[in-house]
């Protein structure tokens, strides 16, 4: 966690208590504001529930949780399109208005009924922007319970609760947020990479653009991957990551209509906005949804101005090779196997640095 | 030629038909078929560009999957320097250029733009992803690499990789999945082009 974020989130709480508009309200060294669940999985339901259940989790971890009538009109008036990130300004007035050090922004990612499964990211931000804390959990019907079933978490609604209790058991208690390490899941494995030296010569920005899915499969698998990425790049500071919802704002502004076939000089500009020549892309190559149950990532960071390739690497992991190789226990949520891809991407992209 | 009423065998799938026989001819010779062009000055290449792999297989993402794969393997090798795939891609569509069909012209107009001295074409006659069985996968590439300036082919290989091992053979254990041998077959491919 960078030293420069918790300073941000103690100045947040700083400024909040100085607040002088009418608005402001006191600052609370424990009060987040929490936003409601940008929606993935396309569950309505599902997304009220795990917000309902999110708030609960951060009250039992000692946050006072602001959420409702207030922040959604705030989120109103900034004509807030994408929940799973709001723009600086929105931000920032979102914890100030509310007297709060950091905003908690969540996706719901998977949440069916076939085989009861739910999976949750978030992150908690501070009003600089700064993520604090970030984490994805994921949990299907079969992965609880004792021997032949009995016990077995049925509901989806209780399952959305242990999910979200696995979700912020990495959340550090209020007065030791900043203090936050990326989490583990196992050592590091060997991925095939290329890494040029030039890409941590400085400190950089890096933009991330929305995957391809090569797997044919539903749009929101690549949004799933996303959001999984977002979260384990975030908590490693060799590469500040650029907000989506600034990413957008400039994308919008240059008139790109697609990321994948904008050209080169196009995202070029792009960068410019958002200060940074460093773009990651990449794809699903085999996706959530795959008989084998295999998910597979390539991912690629390139600088657009020198029009090199900085880092390219290839992961794959079958849902059989997590259980029976890695020794990680029963797994029928492809979402964690997914998470178990791209961390070990993440840890080969950091490895040594 | 074609008699009258016949629709005339297009030139890509002349060359599909071509690579076929070369790459069954190449298997009933049971190994791989490389070619170095006696006359190639292989110094002379510093930069390369990937075109996307052609896909003659029943798995319909595998060429996707292999080029991918292959560019990798060829940022590893750190031999040549790499367009951006971004950049690849942009010139192809705006030069309006059918990778399965490369024309001479067509290759030094594409190699122009991207400021490339030669660019490396794979093709994937066969893919079949049986990790969890013990025959395992079956990967069947072609790969080519053309200098801009003459259109003429510096180097080609055409090799056959299976995932069986002699514990999935033997033991009925798991055999290498399709990446791994994608990845074993396109880097001691490489190795051969570098050596």
């Amino acid at each position: 966690m960078r030293r420069s974020s918790a300073l941000g989130f103690v100045l947040a709480l700083a400024l909040g208590a100085a607040a002088s508009s009418a608005g402001a309200a006191t600052a609370s060294p424990n009060r987040v504001v929490l936003l409601p669940f940008d929606n993935i999985a396309h569950a309505a339901d599902g997304a009220a529930v795990v917000t309902s259940k999110l708030e609960l989790a951060l009250a039992a971890r000692g946050y006072e949780v602001v959420r409702g009538g207030s922040v959604e009109e705030l989120l109103r008036a900034g004509r807030v399109r994408y929940l799973d990130s709001v723009p600086l300004k929105v931000l920032h007035e979102l914890a100030e208005r509310h007297g709060a050090g950091g905003v908690v922004v969540g996706s719901l990612l998977t949440w069916t009924s076939g085989v009861p499964t739910v999976a949750v990211s978030a992150r908690l931000l501070a009003p600089d922007g700064a993520c604090l804390w970030s984490n994805a959990a994921a949990l299907a019907a079969t992965e609880t319970g004792g021997a032949f079933g009995r016990g077995r978490v049925k509901e989806l609604e209780l399952l959305a609760r242990r999910a979200t209790d696995r979700l912020v058991a990495t959340l550090p208690a209020p007065a030791d947020l900043g203090r936050a390490r990326p989490r583990g899941g196992g050592g590091a494995a060997h991925v095939t990479q290329y890494r040029s030296p030039e890409l941590f010569a400085k400190p950089r920005r890096l933009a991330i653009l929305p995957l391809e899915n090569v797997a044919d499969e539903d749009a929101s698998v690549a949004r799933i991957v996303d959001a999984l990425l977002r979260n384990r790049l975030a908590v490693h500071s060799g590469l500040a990551i650029v907000e989506p919802a600034e990413l957008r704002a400039a994308i919008v502004a240059e008139g790109v209509t697609t990321l994948w076939g904008a050209s080169p000089e196009k995202l070029k500009k792009v960068g410019d906005r958002v200060g940074t020549t460093l773009f990651l892309r990449g794809a699903v190559l085999r996706g959530l949804l795959d008989p084998e149950q295999t998910v597979e990532l390539h991912l690629y960071i390139v600088d657009v101005e020198a029009r090199r390739v900085l880092w390219s690497a290839l992961q794959d992991r079958s849902k059989a090779e997590f259980e029976k190789l890695l020794g990680l226990g029963n797994v029928d949520a492809s979402v964690t196997v997914a998470d178990r891809v791209v961390f070990e991407l993440v840890e080969s992209l950091y490895e040594g640095h | 030629m074609s008699s009258e009423g016949e629709q005339p065998m297009s030139r890509s799938t002349t060359r599909r038909a071509l690579i076929a026989v070369l790459i069954v001819g190449a298997a009933g010779c049971g190994g791989p078929a490389r070619y170095v062009n006696p006359t190639a000055d292989f110094s002379a290449v510093k930069t390369v560009a990937v075109l996307p792999f052609e896909n003659l297989s029943g798995d319909k993402v595998s060429s996707e999957r292999v080029q991918r794969v292959f560019l990798t393997e060829l940022l590893v090798l750190n031999t040549f320097q790499v367009v951006e795939p971004g950049q690849t891609n942009y010139s192809i569509r705006r030069a309006n250029v059918d990778v399965s069909a490369l024309t001479a012209d067509d290759i030094k107009k594409l190699g122009t733009e991207l400021k490339a001295d030669a660019l490396f074409t794979g093709t994937v006659i066969e893919c079949v992803d049986r990790a969890g069985s013990a025959e395992g996968s079956r990967l069947s590439l072609q790969l080519r690499l053309v200098e801009v300036e003459t259109g003429q082919t510096l180097w080609s290989s055409s090799s056959t990789r299976k995932g069986a091992t002699f514990g999935s053979r033997m033991f009925g254990f798991s055999a290498k999945p399709s990446t791994t041998v994608a990845q074993e077959l396109i880097r001691d491919e490489l190795h051969g082009l570098v050596r």
